[in-house]
């Protein structure tokens, strides 16, 4: 069957494409930097506890803290990417969507389950005792197996030649295991958490450090290695990815090279990085790492549009002009952020005032 | 058509969206009321220094913080995931309709979220001012939230219009925009008042308790009144035929209203109640039950606009089942299976129909309708259907009902989708074996040339249907009437009436005497019934006619059959089987009649102890309700619609394969059918509708504009059983068939009737000489080839009209030479 016979017709978008492919790339840069932060550091929890030491406790107690926190920003950053790529390839994720649905939907249970789990394992940690390791380990068993859902649809989506598979298993249990780029992409991803998990304690710690915290020293070099390790381990995996990828794919179109290009400045990037790392200095391992993660952001965006493109472009989209409501939800989103940042402005000073406190 | 279907069995029918929905409405209300109830408290806590409440309102937003943020936000993402996957069609349009107001929410979540950990966070600090600037600014967001999404959800019910502009405003700031945003504000205020309620009982200084309790019913019990008013303000502004549905139009949903007018004084007395001094666990129980009872009033007011909605997704532009009105005339003509990306099914075939039907299920039903599950089972739904009833069902789906989308597809594909909902649900159909016996003609009585008189008897129609229907409804068209003549035979024959009496006896029936009239004798209300004593089914039973003089000699004797047939087909879209092996109305059926009156016309017949006398609403000519015939009629050419001859056999005894057959005379051997002379259903029932119409009946307005005519623009008006079709529209001067339609000329008044019309002398009745409509000389009876032609073999010995073949002997005991009662006796 021709794959584009199955591809169904988008629906019109008010203003170009390129807008909402800006507003793709940052908001997914923000998702992923939530939830690998989130992630990662739920999975070195769950290290930690396995490795069963009581000088770990401050570690996982910070954990603990700030897990349903970064939950909730990762949902919530994952709500506007979620939006824009139903905008511009709606038509093909709803139908990748619809090809998994049981696993689709169950996102929503076990996100819900492991919110919870983060807010026991935050409210009841002094008292859980023995059974924080199930509930960070289950916690991140549901986080990882969510990973897995939305890299098993994102693979689907970017696949049409896969979807008549549908006609042989109609109910929604489809996934995207025979697709050799699945397991590598997905490893990538939640390798690259783990160092951004890394990175995150040894940041959390760096301030406490500055707050006048004397043991925070130890958890910012343990959160380095972290980091560090997890990167140089992610080369391999990236590697793996790479190599998975449509012979020629990188060399042959424009994106192509594209994609090849910020590769390179991808991995550029993560060399110092890892250095920096190794030598315990969150804070410019963090610039560098955003910077990475940036140009992964760009790399996976080419990647998708290599993959599609003998299907769709999103410039092929119609545009029904309304370009009011653009101007209304900038508006919006201006007196949004400018409130926030004032709120978290204070919120920081507030928080360094505690720590000046003797 | 554009997407894949998510085949699920027990679990569709939209069953996953309805429970994600019904948990995040609830709690997004809450998440705006419960954070303008947080801001006041905050305000209270500061300004009146009500110091100890401040660790009541910690806790109250510590849960209000999971709850909303974990449960809340979920399942506002689970809405998303849910409906990309159930309604991918209606998802995609309202995403890329709105989807910079989609941003400009996420924009307000993201800011509800940092304000209300920020807040949690500054209960460690001193800053008041601060915490309650972060207090009120949560409310703001969060009622920004819910004044954007209401946006979204309102276009669905009113896209006003937005369906010709296709403008962002024209959809966003659309007709129930702003009631509805009245009514969800209130909502809002009326639930966090109910969550102060319960957690106002965790209070320990029971002065403190008290007064926060009554303080929290005061925010149940005041904007509860403004719920009113803003929905009916709601109700007020929707087209009238999204008022009747969301007023609880439709059975299907009417319990919808039932609840929110029962949930609202729930919630208004368990608020006053909590202001009495109750014990702590009393007022608990009664927070619980308000709140429970609050859960319904939202849960019904969120179901009423969605049953307003239907049978539409988004009002007038994507139906429930994703299909878009701009898709449907292409779909008609090509199909849906065609015209659908994932069908597997492109072409039907006989060895592919029941997976055509499987596949048109999925595509066309499921995404209301579960397989064994909650939502709308179709299984118990689809059981009384035979796959012909279900064909019907889908004809006038979307029609007189309005709950339910149209089918859209081809007639084969209708007929696949019935196929699959019926037989392969259900099994195969049962056919009904129909064995008809030959029955022995009756002797015949004697008549040679010395007989002084002949004897004639027709039964007034040809075709009768009774209904038994179980003692429970009669249409009363069932008793028959006999019209007998007794001519005394002479060159110059006459018609006697004076001293002469006519009696009547019908086989295993009632006998009695029959009323002299003009040169006629006429006898009424024959009830006569079609089963035999020994219970075989019989729908011609013999009527034998005697005249004698005033003496009591036996003058001429003849006989005739007098029709009568329980075989109505209701059972064939009503369910049940036949309650006499081939015929008669079942109780079951009988039943699911005045069940599906009641539904469609919200009467409660069903409940009614006495047999119903359709008639006695449905009179001809009357003031009330329109006649039965054009009632009939009318409603059933909607769903029997694009038939033949087929549509009129499913109700009448006609079918040819039936226990009566009882379409008999020549004109069905020549090759023509039901409609050549009564018109194609539709036709025929635009002719009654226009009679009613012009009498000003809206019903048949609704219903003329839902039938399409078939083979004439626009029929005449007319009269049921007045105004039928004439002989002489084909027989033209009573000659050979001109053509073999006689839909139209109507004809003038009873009197013009083929059972009532004179001849050109005004002596003999039609069917005194032809027999019966339906059943003119010579019939095919197939209970006995001879059984209709009783008479003209007594009396001429050829089943021909009498007279007929120049026999005018018969009555003028001589031969003639000029056709006096009408042109074209063969005489010419």
């Amino acid at each position: 069957m021709d794959p584009a016979a199955l591809i169904p017709i988008p629906d019109a978008i008010p203003v170009s494409w390129w807008w909402f492919q800006a507003f793709l790339l940052l908001t997914f840069f923000l998702h992923l930097v939530a939830m690998n932060a989130m992630l990662g550091t739920a999975f070195i929890g769950l290290v930690s506890h396995l490795r069963g030491t009581n000088d770990r406790a401050s570690c996982t107690e910070a954990i603990s803290s700030n897990l349903p926190f970064t939950i909730a920003f990762a949902v919530n950053f994952g709500v506007a990417p979620l939006l824009f790529v139903q905008v511009l390839y709606g038509h093909l994720i709803y139908t990748s969507s619809i090809l998994m649905a049981v696993f689709w939907l169950a996102v929503v249970g076990l996100l819900i389950i492991a919110y919870g789990l983060a807010y026991v394992y935050k409210d009841l940690y002094p008292r859980l005792g023995d059974a924080r390791l199930a509930v960070i380990g289950l916690a991140t068993l549901l986080l990882l197996a969510i990973a897995f859902i939305f890299t098993n649809n994102i693979s689907l989506m970017q696949k049409p030649i896969a979807w008549d598979r549908y006609f042989d298993q109609p109910r929604g249990l489809l996934l995207a295991l025979d697709d050799p780029m699945l397991l590598p992409r997905y490893l990538h991803f939640m390798v690259s958490s783990v160092a951004v998990g890394g990175l995150a304690i040894a940041l959390f710690f760096h301030w406490r450090q500055r707050g006048g915290d004397r043991n925070a020293g130890a958890w910012v070099a343990s959160g380095c290695r972290w980091f560090s390790y997890a990167t140089m381990a992610n080369f391999a995996v990236g590697f793996w990815f790479l190599a998975t990828l449509p012979k020629g794919m990188l060399t042959t179109t424009i994106p192509g090279l594209l994609l090849l290009a910020t590769l390179v400045g991808g991995i550029a990037l993560s060399v110092p990085a890892i250095g920096l790392g190794l030598a315990g200095r969150a804070l410019p391992a963090l610039w560098c790492t955003l910077g990475t993660i940036g140009l992964m952001v760009l790399a996976r965006s080419l990647l998708r549009t290599v993959l599609l493109a003998p299907w769709f472009s999103p410039a092929q989209l119609p545009v029904n002009p309304s370009s009011a409501p653009l101007l209304f939800f900038l508006l919006v989103l201006l007196a949004g952020v400018t409130l926030i940042g004032w709120m978290v402005r204070f919120t920081l000073r507030s928080c360094a005032n505690q720590e000046d406190r003797p | 058509m554009n997407y894949p279907v998510w085949q699920l069995d027990a679990f569709g029918g939209g069953l996953w969206i309805i429970l994600i929905a019904v948990f995040h409405v609830y709690i997004a209300h809450f998440a705006v009321g419960g954070g303008l109830f947080i801001a006041v408290m905050e305000t209270r806590v500061q300004r009146l220094g009500l110091t100890p409440l401040k660790d009541y309102l910690r806790r109250y937003a510590k849960f209000f913080l999971v709850f909303t943020m974990v449960v809340g936000g979920l399942t506002g993402v689970g809405i998303w995931f849910s409906a990309s996957i159930t309604a991918p069609g209606a998802t995609s349009v309202l995403i890329h309709t709105f989807v910079l107001g989609w941003a400009t929410e996420w924009t307000f979540f993201l800011a509800e979220i940092v304000t209300l950990l920020v807040y949690m966070r500054s209960f460690e600090a001193q800053r008041s001012t601060r915490r309650l600037i972060l207090a009120w600014l949560y409310f703001v967001f969060a009622f920004g939230s819910l004044a954007t999404v209401q946006g979204f959800i309102s276009y669905m019910l009113t896209p006003g219009d937005w369906l010709t502009t296709q403008r962002f405003w024209d959809g966003f700031f659309n007709p129930t925009y702003w009631p509805g945003l009245a009514f969800r504000t209130c909502v809002c205020a009326i639930l966090a008042g109910i969550f102060g309620l319960l957690t106002a009982q965790g209070v320990e200084d029971a002065d403190q308790r008290k007064r926060l309790t009554r303080f929290c019913a005061l925010w149940t019990i005041l904007p509860l009144p403004l719920a009113g008013l803003s929905g009916w303000w709601h109700i007020a502004v929707l087209p009238p035929a999204q008022k009747a549905l969301a007023l609880g139009g439709n059975p299907e949903n009417a319990w919808g209203m039932q609840v929110f007018l029962w949930a609202g004084p729930v919630v208004l007395a368990g608020a006053a109640l909590a202001c009495v001094r109750l014990p702590r666990l009393g007022a608990r129980v009664v927070a619980v039950v308000a709140l429970a009872a609050s859960f319904m009033f939202l849960g019904s007011f969120e179901y009423m606009r969605e049953a307003g909605r239907r049978p539409f997704l988004v009002t007038g532009y994507i139906y429930s089942n994703g299909i878009r009105v701009s898709q449907v005339e292409a779909a008609n003509r090509d199909g849906v299976l065609a015209t659908a990306r994932f069908s597997r099914v492109k072409t039907i075939t006989p060895e592919n129909r029941m997976q055509a039907g499987e596949e048109l299920y999925f595509l066309e039903c499921s995404s209301c309708h579960s397989l064994g599950g909650i939502m709308l089972d179709i299984k118990p739904r689809s059981a009384k259907y035979t796959a012909f009833g279900m064909e019907s069902l889908l004809t006038g789906l979307g029609k007189v009902g309005r709950y339910m989308p149209p089918f859209v597809g081809t007639q084969e594909e209708k007929k696949a989708l019935a196929a699959w909902l019926t037989e392969g649900l259900h099994g195969p159909a049962k056919p009904v074996a129909v064995t008809i016996p030959q029955l022995p003609d009756p002797p015949a009585p004697a008549f040679n040339d010395s007989s002084e008189y002949v004897l004639t008897v027709a039964a007034d129609r040809g075709i009768n249907m009774l209904a038994d229907a179980d003692g429970r409804w009669t249409l009363g068209v069932g008793p028959q009437n006999l019209t007998a003549q007794l001519i005394k035979r002479d060159p110059s024959p006459m018609l006697v009436t004076a001293d002469i009496q006519v009696t009547y006896a019908v086989e295993n029936g009632p006998s009695g005497n029959m009323r002299p009239g003009d040169k006629a004798f006429t006898a009424e209300n024959i009830r006569a019934t079609p089963y035999a004593k020994d219970g075989a089914f019989n729908p011609y039973p013999l009527v034998t006619v005697q005249a004698f003089d005033k003496d009591g000699k036996l003058l001429a004797q003849t006989s005739a059959v007098l029709p009568v047939s329980t075989e109505l087909g209701c059972r064939n879209c009503h369910g049940g089987s036949w309650s006499h092996a081939v015929a008669g109305i079942a109780p079951d059926t009988a039943r699911d009649v005045l069940k599906a009156h009641d539904r469609l016309s919200g009467t409660t017949l069903l409940a009614s102890r006495e047999p119903v006398n359709c008639r006695s609403c449905h009179a001809t000519g009357g003031d009330g309700p329109m006649s039965l015939s054009a009632s009939m009629h009318g409603l059933h050419a909607v769903y029997l619609a694009g038939r033949g001859a087929e549509a009129c056999n499913t109700c009448h005894p006609t079918d040819p394969a039936g226990a009566t057959r009882a379409f008999r005379d020549p004109h069905n051997a020549a090759g023509l059918d039901c409609t050549s002379c009564h018109g194609a259903l539709e036709d025929h029932a635009l002719s009654l509708l226009a009679g009613e119409a012009a009498r000003n009946s809206a019903s048949a307005k609704m219903l003329m504009a839902l039938i399409p005519p078939r083979d004439v623009p626009k029929p005449q008006p007319r009269s049921p059983w007045i105004n039928e079709p004439k002989c002489v529209s084909c027989h033209v001067d009573y000659g050979a068939p001109q053509s073999g339609q006689s839909f139209g000329p109507w004809s003038n008044g009873a009197s013009d009737l083929f059972k009532n019309k004179r001849d050109d002398v005004g002596a003999m009745v039609c069917a005194s000489c032809h027999g019966s409509a339906h059943a003119v000389y010579p019939a095919n009876n197939p209970y006995g080839a001879n059984r209709d032609n009783l008479q003209p073999l007594q009396y001429q010995k050829s089943a021909k009209a009498l007279g007929g073949g120049k026999q005018c002997g018969v009555c003028h005991a001589m031969d003639m030479d000029t056709p006096a009662h009408h042109p074209g006796m063969g005489l010419e």
